[in-house]
């Protein structure tokens, strides 16, 4: 193999190690609301993305659970998603203030929501 | 027309007929509220396609450092093609599927179609990975080198395919789970007709990914063979 082929292999394999290693940096696991009030000092006032149920939904503010515990999900700062009603699992992005308030940027159904 | 000609062009016509009127057990059978469902269908087909071609293509890589058969390096190459253009698709798919998905504001989508969720980063580093395998053996001339360090090279990149389909176990995923039990997360509605459909989607894309294989093996077989006779030739004159 020639040189130059050899660096160019090395350059092509560090190049796409960076974009991996990039890649896996920005990987956000969503976390459970146990999670969240499991450790509220580790995530107070960082942006986070927690999956639960919604419950105690009428209109305004709602409860995000896991069934066990509650997070209080402030939506002045977000949409509401049509048809959102209590009882759907949702993902909730938004800055998390402890003890248990997340301020929502944005409310996403969850993906598998039954199509049928 | 030889017997294998004619087995091939069979599983063609089969599954190009199977992909055709899948369309009337889609759009026929099912009841869904939305039409972009059937993005579902080539979602999971796509992802099936490249998992599948992925693992072929490290059974071949295991078949070259083995026993050293030229023949097996050709398919696994192959495998990695087809596996990396379906994995792109699957990301597409995904994408669509979750802005589709992820609920409408005043009867708009939100336009969100990447989250950095588990799965999506998962399966877009096995997309890259596997890109950056092909690109690591076009820098390769000679072709024994090429099979050997392509195989070895292809060992230690599978790892990224089951790590692709775990991560929406390992980690919390909104991702769609096959999972049976109603009050799971992940939970999707298997009535049969959808199931039916899945498996039908499933069978015909199966066939055509067997179809192209075969295509582009003999395809690169035919560019070594015109390689080989250029070869000849110049030392001739």
């Amino acid at each position: 193999m020639k040189r130059s082929k050899i660096i160019a292999s090395v350059v092509l394999i560090g190049t796409f190690a960076i974009i991996l290693i990039l890649a896996f940096q920005n990987m956000r696991p969503y976390v459970g609301v146990n999670e969240v009030l499991g450790d509220p000092t580790k995530y107070n006032q960082q942006e986070i993305q927690v999956i639960g149920v919604v419950r105690d939904f009428s209109g305004g503010n709602f409860n995000l659970t896991d069934n066990t515990a509650y997070l209080i999900v402030d939506v002045t700062g977000a949409s509401m998603p049509d048809n959102f009603t209590n009882g759907l699992e949702i993902v909730v992005k938004g800055v998390f203030e402890g003890p248990n308030l997340l301020r929502a940027t944005l409310i996403l159904m969850q993906c598998s929501q039954n199509p049928a | 027309m030889t017997g294998k000609v004619r087995l091939w062009r069979i599983i063609l016509v089969l599954s190009l007929a199977i992909l055709l009127t899948d369309f009337y057990f889609i759009f026929g059978l099912n009841t869904f509220e939305d039409i972009v469902y059937v993005i579902f269908y080539y979602h999971v087909s796509s992802a099936w396609i490249s998992y599948v071609s992925f693992s072929l293509s490290l059974a071949c890589g295991l078949a070259v450092l083995k026993k050293n058969v030229a023949k097996w390096d050709l398919y696994g190459k192959n495998c990695v093609v087809i596996g990396v253009f379906f994995s792109a698709l699957t990301l597409l798919t995904g994408s669509l599927w979750f802005n589709a998905t992820a609920g409408t504001v005043n009867g708009n989508y939100q336009n969100i179609f990447w989250t950095w969720d588990p799965r999506q980063t998962a399966t877009l580093v096995m997309f890259i990975s596997y890109l950056a395998y092909l690109l690591f053996r076009n820098s390769i001339e000679d072709k024994e080198k090429r099979a050997k360090l392509s195989a070895l090279l292809n060992l230690v990149l599978f790892s990224m395919v089951p790590l692709s389909y775990l991560s929406a176990i390992i980690f919390q995923s909104t991702h769609v789970l096959i999972n049976p039990a109603p009050e799971s997360r992940g939970f999707i509605y298997w009535n049969p007709q959808i199931l039916f459909t899945l498996l039908y989607t499933l069978t015909g894309v199966t066939l055509l990914f067997t179809y192209i294989l075969k295509q582009l093996v003999q395809l690169d077989r035919l560019r070594e063979e015109n390689e080989r006779l250029i070869q000849k030739q110049m030392e001739e004159k």
